[in-house]
């Protein structure tokens, strides 16, 4: 009875978020996968099948972005992973130490986002200053940012904007194993290596986690300075979902856009579903 | 009116670099169930003269489940010549290239900048030398990127030839897109728009009273066709179908295509649909009409037209692509092929 009340009262305190959840994510989403199995409108809308699933992965332009999009993320969550990781561990004896260091890791994460793209400007556009440098070195130079230049550009503006962040949800994690446990290694003549793969990874799978979804968060919306460098239609090979989504929706394609949406959640929930499981087995979360 | 959304759509299209299209695609919106089929409507209409209208416009309007849009103006960029000036009638064989290996018909090939020389003319010009512009069932421009750049170096040079200030002037011609009271027109008493600039003879000698033989701007593949400037739909979510057709009859009814309601939309958006108006015996606003020879020139440009389509984001494109190029001397390559890239990824978005 008493554990029954508890948990009335557990619901009704997160009652708000269940019901925002509902409105704003689970009654739009089942609106989203109606529109994807259908063609029209409103009360119009018809049912047709998997057709619009069909035609869509014969569209170009899906499979480019659809393909642009897997590949900055494949590329880009290991790579932020390793140097957050890195960063963090360089950092974890001096955490406390220095406290100051932590906030300026945060400066990329919180500039504004035409800022970041001004500063790209600056670097890599025609008349930037990488490109005038390569120029007066007398190498051929192009225009990065419509070239297949772009794409690495981007890469780093993810990695310089984003690795901050990780690094503090990292060092969150890592500053809770206890010292204890290294002297103890220490005696036992543990090397840093032997120290990192059975005392810090196994108790870190939880953040590692934490980060990675904040950083996959963090790649789509890397749109936003996507967007502001090459507009609605930018160079091929920073054509991502979200230009392809975006441009649906301007078209009032909607079962496009809802098509696209689906799949994208698709392969997102599968992914995480595949790390999930991985993570469920590790020692962190043997309590 | 009850519903979701708008009844009603009445949709004006203009290339310049500011307008919002609301159907970037009236033809691929046409495939994605958003319009009232209007068959069984335009049947019982009360003042709809279906049988008049010219047969190219509401073919462009029609699919499969049937008549979904309703042209209420359209156009196309003309070169008026004197009569007999033009070697070759208005056909649907002749080409754009033909048009440049003719001396005369190589004058309407392109736009030739002169003072009060329409804007929408040039608007037009730019795209009319691609026809339909694109293939909707494969999401393809019906053009590929060297024709694109061979019609763009024309007009280029042409524009350059202009600011060196040797266009041949010596042929008295002038241009203008279709439109009531621009183009020659009657009798005694009728004002044009440009009636005062007429008698100051900033028209190459030509009057309002004068009859005139009319080229247009032929496509690659052959022929050409009308643009559709405006047009008109039902909602298929209305909940009064009845009521919002009612309007559109209203609309494209004889009465008001011809009173003074239509006058303003004649004047900026082009010819009325109905392909016996303009006559002496049919005149817009009450007094506007064509003379009987221009209204036979206006006769063989309408039943000679290979096709019609609705304005797009593909015209605003190729538009803007013709001030970079000549206006702007954007280098000619690099630009085309810039403006072939958005285009096709803006066609396979559709």
């Amino acid at each position: 009875m008493k554990k029954s009340k508890s948990a009335l009262q557990g619901y009704l305190l997160i009652s708000p978020l269940l019901i925002g959840c509902l409105l704003f994510y689970a009654i739009p989403f089942v609106l989203v996968t109606r529109y994807s199995l259908s063609t029209g409108s409103g009360s119009a809308l018809y049912f047709v099948g998997f057709i619009n699933y069909q035609d869509i992965v014969h569209n170009a332009m899906f499979v480019l972005a659809f393909g642009n999009t897997m590949r900055f993320l494949a590329a880009g969550l290991p790579l932020i992973m390793i140097l957050a990781y890195l960063i963090a561990l360089l950092m974890q004896k001096h955490a406390n130490k220095h406290k100051l260091l932590k906030s300026v890791f945060l400066f990329p994460y919180i500039m504004p986002v035409v800022g970041a793209v001004v500063l790209v400007e600056l670097l890599f556009a025609e008349s930037g200053a990488l490109p005038s440098f390569a120029r007066s070195l007398g190498l051929p130079v192009s225009d990065w940012l419509s070239g297949p230049q772009a794409f690495p550009i981007v890469l780093l503006l993810y990695l310089w904007k984003n690795t901050g962040y990780s690094v503090i949800l990292l060092l969150a994690g890592l500053v809770t194993i206890p010292e204890d446990q290294y002297l103890a290694a220490d005696l036992d003549g543990a090397g840093r290596w032997q120290k990192f793969l059975f005392i810090t990874t196994p108790q870190m799978w939880y953040s590692v986690f934490f980060a990675i979804i904040f950083s996959l968060i963090n790649a789509f919306k890397c749109f936003r300075e996507i967007f502001l460098i090459g507009g609605t239609h930018p160079n091929e090979n920073i054509y991502m979902l979200q230009h392809f989504l975006n441009n649906s929706f301007e078209n009032l394609n909607y079962a496009k856009l809802s098509v696209a949406s689906v799949l994208l959640l698709i392969v997102v929930l599968l992914a995480f579903a595949l790390f999930y499981g991985f993570v469920r087995k590790k020692e962190a979360f043997r309590q | 009116m009850a519903g979701s959304g708008p009844d009603v759509f009445l949709c004006g299209v203009d290339n310049s670099k500011s307008n919002d299209f609301l159907f970037r695609f009236p033809q691929q919106a046409m495939k994605r169930r958003m319009f009232l089929p209007l068959d069984n409507y335009i049947a019982k209409a009360q003042f709809i003269d279906w049988d008049n209208m010219v047969p190219a416009l509401t073919e462009a309007g029609k699919n499969e489940e049937g008549q979904l849009l309703l042209p209420l103006t359209w156009t196309l960029p003309l070169t008026f010549f004197r009569p007999g000036g033009v070697s070759v009638e208005p056909n649907q064989t002749a080409t754009f290239s033909d048009m440049l290996e003719d001396d005369t018909l190589r004058l309407a090939s392109f736009h030739q900048f002169y003072e009060h020389n329409e804007y929408a003319h040039l608007t037009l010009t730019a795209c009319a030398p691609f026809g339909n512009l694109a293939d909707y069932d494969t999401e393809t421009l019906s053009f590929t990127q060297d024709q694109l750049l061979s019609v763009y170096r024309h007009f280029a040079a042409q524009y350059a030839a202009f600011e060196a200030g040797e266009y041949d002037t010596s042929a008295p011609c002038w241009q203008d897109a279709l439109k009531p009271y621009y183009i020659p027109s009657v009798g005694p008493g009728v004002e044009t728009y440009y009636d005062q600039d007429f008698r100051e003879g900033h028209f190459r000698g030509f009057s309002p009273l004068d009859d005139t033989a009319m080229a247009p701007v032929y496509s690659l593949d052959g022929g050409y066709y009308a643009a559709i400037t405006s047009f008109a739909a039902v909602n298929i979510n209305t909940k009064r179908p009845d009521d919002a057709f009612f309007v559109l009859d209203l609309l494209l009814g004889r009465d008001y295509q011809q009173g003074d309601l239509f006058e303003l939309v004649h004047r900026y958006y082009g010819m009325p649909p109905y392909g016996d108006m303009m006559q002496e015996s049919t005149p817009l606003a009450g007094n506007w009409y064509l003379s009987q020879a221009n209204f036979k020139e206006y006769e063989k440009l309408r039943d000679n037209l290979k096709g019609a389509r609705f304005g797009c984001v593909l015209d605003q494109s190729l538009t803007e692509l013709y001030y970079d190029v000549a206006v702007l001397k954007e280098p000619l390559e690099e630009t085309v092929a810039e403006a072939y890239r958005v285009m096709a990824m803006e066609l396979a978005e559709s």
